[in-house]
């Protein structure tokens, strides 16, 4: 559940993926995700349940989005992650 | 400066494995006997069910099964959990049962008021998680994960609230001592891996 609170105000660029890696370091995982190509699996870098699970609350908090349930296996790359944002907040 | 030390901790009830509330206490009295009284886990991290004796390093570990933080003195020192190979060889009766029935739980929520005879405080924490996960599913939550913005302590009120719920397989609690938020737990749905 979502915290409720003001409406993040409408973003004027799209988010990139060196963006979502410099949220990456900031959370705190197993697998070093700092370098983690754009179209490489978090599992494939070394990433486990808890990384992936840790990295989509800090970007549901970051970007007030709620990643619908059915749709995080999909966003499993940088990439993925950053269009399936972007599509939602434009 | 820090060998690996290893925890002598015993399975409790018909558990085999060590868990968060295992580890947490003895992981607090080896960083103050490291660090002195005032050294508090400010974080822990359990990526598994640890099946054997587990050593604490304050040394980088490949492959660790879990790591934690320490708070002292103005710095933030890191250590990591070792599986050993050697065999948990001690089992001590625990029953969880007394909690449950003296919560009061509600919606995302579960608290205890007072404490306990016989549990720790941090015995009570987890056993509020498990409630209030066992409200979104029966099926077991394991926690993998506390981080403490302030000491825990023996104070109550002490209660755990959802904070977020994530895919149906991924928890976030609030955990609050005297009504006040001083961290959160992370639980995930299973167990057997993460």
């Amino acid at each position: 559940m979502a915290q409720a609170s003001a409406p993040l105000p409408r973003r004027t660029s799209p988010i990139s993926t060196a963006e979502l890696r410099e949220l990456i370091a900031r959370v705190d995982t197993v697998a070093d995700l700092k370098k983690l190509m754009d179209t490489t699996r978090f599992r494939d870098a070394g990433a486990d349940s808890l990384d992936f699970y840790n990295l989509i609350v800090a970007i549901e908090e970051e970007y007030g989005v709620t990643i619908a349930d059915s749709d995080l296996g999909e966003v499993n790359t940088l990439e993925k992650l950053a269009k399936y944002l972007n599509e939602r907040l434009a | 400066m820090h060998e690996g030390i290893v925890l002598d901790l015993p399975f409790k009830g018909d558990r085999d494995y060590l868990r968060m509330a295992d580890l947490f206490p003895a992981i607090q009295e080896v960083a103050q006997d490291q660090f002195g009284a005032l050294a508090q886990v400010s974080s822990l991290i359990v990526r598994r069910p640890l099946m054997r004796a587990i050593q604490v390093s304050f040394q980088p570990v490949e492959g660790c099964s879990g790591s934690f933080r320490v708070r002292h003195d103005g710095e933030n020192i890191a250590g990591w959990l070792v599986e050993t190979d050697q065999q948990v060889s001690r089992r001590v009766p625990y029953d969880s049962s007394p909690i449950p029935a003296a919560a009061v739980s509600g919606p995302d929520f579960a608290r205890i008021l007072d404490p306990l005879p016989g549990f720790s405080p941090f015995d009570i924490l987890v056993s509020l998680s498990k409630i209030v996960g066992a409200q979104r599913t029966p099926r077991p939550w394991w926690l993998c994960q506390l981080n403490l913005d302030t000491p825990f302590t023996e104070r109550f009120p002490i209660e755990v609230r959802v904070l977020h719920w994530l895919g149906g397989r991924f928890a976030v609690f609030n955990v609050l001592q005297a009504d006040t938020v001083i961290g959160s737990f992370r639980a995930i749905l299973g167990g057997t891996s993460i």
